[in-house]
């Protein structure tokens, strides 16, 4: 319901984008993890990032999922069975599984599973990218993968940068402009797989609504990608919907229409508002942090696989 | 594509001076809507002097008209392309600068060029004239920096030609005329549109607050997952 019955997926996903294909095959990655199959995960993975760039920031997070301790060839991952009655013993164990990986990482980095999936995904990519290149030419490459990467976009979004952006848009930004922009992006995405990455579904998400936060160009469409994911990490959550819950989904819609009317005004009405919106981008990225900050502080961590060696009294679950 | 030497039939039948036959004023020109995204409407009055009524066999015209835009705004070839499926116009191009991202200060002129069905038999004296209205739908690039907020883009007189085709007994045969509005010019002026631009003002101090901004909301991120996460709070009630 939280998915189908949104406003922002049925517009955005029936107006030409193809991003609802985007999270399905992200949902069915997770699955095919959630079943072991890693080599269809691994096809999945490299073909969805073909299809856009974005699932790259996942990459880590499975990388580090596919640790001996869940993942052995033949076995199939023993997932935990959630009840809410069991949380607090799983919580004590999940800790356990962490210090106990903390010395495994350097151990065993390169798995079986790990480089299986590496080398699939990166295979796959290369392939379908290969094959657009020979039918599409450079034209291809730029248009899906080079422009990205240098993608400096003026124009007015809700990101914080835009109006920075088109201010020095006359004088190219030096290397460490670039750099500072860039460095919390970077940071807040491996600050959250450290601590995250074994909540894996949890992990996705909080990745990709910071993600988005952060990046430099932010349209309503990229809304899309952890709506997806929310409905996933929604029973986790000891947030209560009334007042907590309420007042994250009210202050991020009141802080996006704020922004909406003051881009109304800017593009169809033709007044000079730059700095009422770019004020407004800010007060949209404080709503998108409050927004992620309550949602970390009442998650309940759950990581999704169960150790092997401890699996005596787990439910494999089919 | 007007520069297609077109096989000049029809012309043969027409006096050799049309400008005798052909009177056209651009009536008005004017920019309908606000903001970014507006519809150029130009009025253009076409008319048959009744000295010189023709006798000629079946034919259809068309007007063309050629629009020299300045490199601050931009006509998306897309949607004109879905017009010309929609049949508003018979045929439309757009040449040079389409990048519909880049800013003015980062772009070129573009030339559009729109072509609109005025019916059949015009040139026959059947009709003592006509009016078209053309629409055309342009899109507001990003200014270059200017202290008021704003910057004025000025979009010339287009220049106007009609091409008329009639059906031969053996072939389609087909005439261009160039239609002078000297006359209109003086009348009608350019169009000026206001288009919202950045203050370089702010420069300063939307930089620091930008890069301020997400610095904290990184810190506080950062402290929360580290400090505040599920985890965290799984050892704490371990302890005790």
């Amino acid at each position: 319901m939280v998915w189908l019955l949104n406003p922002f997926t049925f517009t955005i996903g029936t107006r030409g984008n193809c991003e609802p294909i985007v999270c399905a095959m992200i949902l069915w990655i997770i699955i095919c993890l959630m079943k072991g199959s890693i080599l269809q995960a691994a096809f999945w993975y490299g073909f969805v990032v073909h299809f856009r760039i974005y699932p790259i920031i996942y990459a880590l997070p499975i990388v580090i999922v596919l640790d001996p301790h869940f993942f052995q060839s033949g076995l199939r991952p023993i997932l935990w069975h959630w009840t809410s009655a069991q949380a607090k013993d799983s919580q004590i164990d999940s800790e356990v599984i962490d210090r106990h990986d903390m010395w495994t990482a350097f151990k065993s980095i390169f798995t079986r599973e790990r480089i299986m999936f590496g080398l699939v995904s990166g295979s796959v990519l290369f392939l379908w990218t290969g094959l657009f290149f020979y039918l599409y030419g450079w034209e291809f490459l730029h248009e899906a993968l080079l422009y990205h990467l240098t993608r400096t976009d003026p124009r007015h979004n809700f990101s914080i940068y835009f109006y920075h952006i088109y201010l020095h848009y006359e004088h190219e930004l030096s290397v460490l402009e670039k750099l500072i922009s860039f460095l919390p992006q970077l940071i807040v995405q491996l600050v959250l797989i450290s601590s995250l990455a074994k909540d894996l579904i949890f992990c996705f998400f909080v990745q990709t609504v910071a993600f988005v936060a952060f990046n430099k160009v932010i349209t309503a469409q990229y809304f899309v990608w952890f709506f997806c994911l929310f409905p996933l990490v929604l029973p986790w959550s000891t947030m209560k919907l009334k007042w907590e819950g309420l007042s994250c989904i009210l202050l991020w819609m009141g802080a996006q229409t704020h922004w909406l009317m003051w881009g109304y005004l800017l593009e169809f009405g033709g007044k000079n508002v730059f700095l009422q919106l770019w004020v407004a981008s800010l007060i949209f990225m404080a709503a998108n942090t409050f927004v992620m900050i309550m949602t970390i502080q009442h998650h309940r961590y759950s990581p999704l696989f169960k150790c092997l060696a401890k699996s005596k009294n787990s439910v494999k679950i089919e | 594509f007007v520069a297609h030497e077109l096989p000049s039939g029809l012309c043969e039948l027409l006096p050799d001076n049309q400008n005798l036959v052909l009177g056209l004023s651009v009536l008005q020109r004017t920019l309908i809507g606000e903001g970014s995204h507006r519809h150029l409407s130009s009025s253009i009055r076409l008319q048959v002097k009744p000295e010189s009524i023709l006798q000629l066999p079946t034919h259809f015209c068309e007007v063309i008209i050629i629009e020299r835009l300045p490199s601050g705004v931009f006509a998306d070839p897309f949607e004109l392309q879905h017009l010309h499926q929609r049949r508003v116009f018979t045929d439309v191009a757009v040449f040079g600068d389409t990048n519909l991202e880049l800013p003015s200060f980062r772009s070129n002129r573009s030339i559009v060029e729109v072509h609109m069905d005025v019916g059949s038999n015009i040139l026959s004296g059947q009709q003592d004239g006509s009016e078209i209205n053309i629409l055309l739908p342009l899109h507001a690039r990003y200014q270059p920096l200017d202290e008021g907020g704003y910057s004025v883009v000025e979009i010339g007189e287009p220049d106007l030609f009609m091409s008329c085709s009639a059906e031969g007994k053996q072939h389609k045969q087909s005439c261009l005329f160039r239609l002078p509005n000297d006359d209109a010019k003086s009348r009608t002026g350019a169009v000026s549109w206001r288009i919202p631009s950045g203050i370089p003002a702010h420069a300063g101090f939307v930089s620091t607050f930008t890069y301020i901004s997400a610095l904290l909301s990184t810190l506080l991120i950062v402290w929360t997952s580290i400090f505040c996460s599920g985890i965290k709070a799984s050892k704490n009630l371990k302890q005790s």
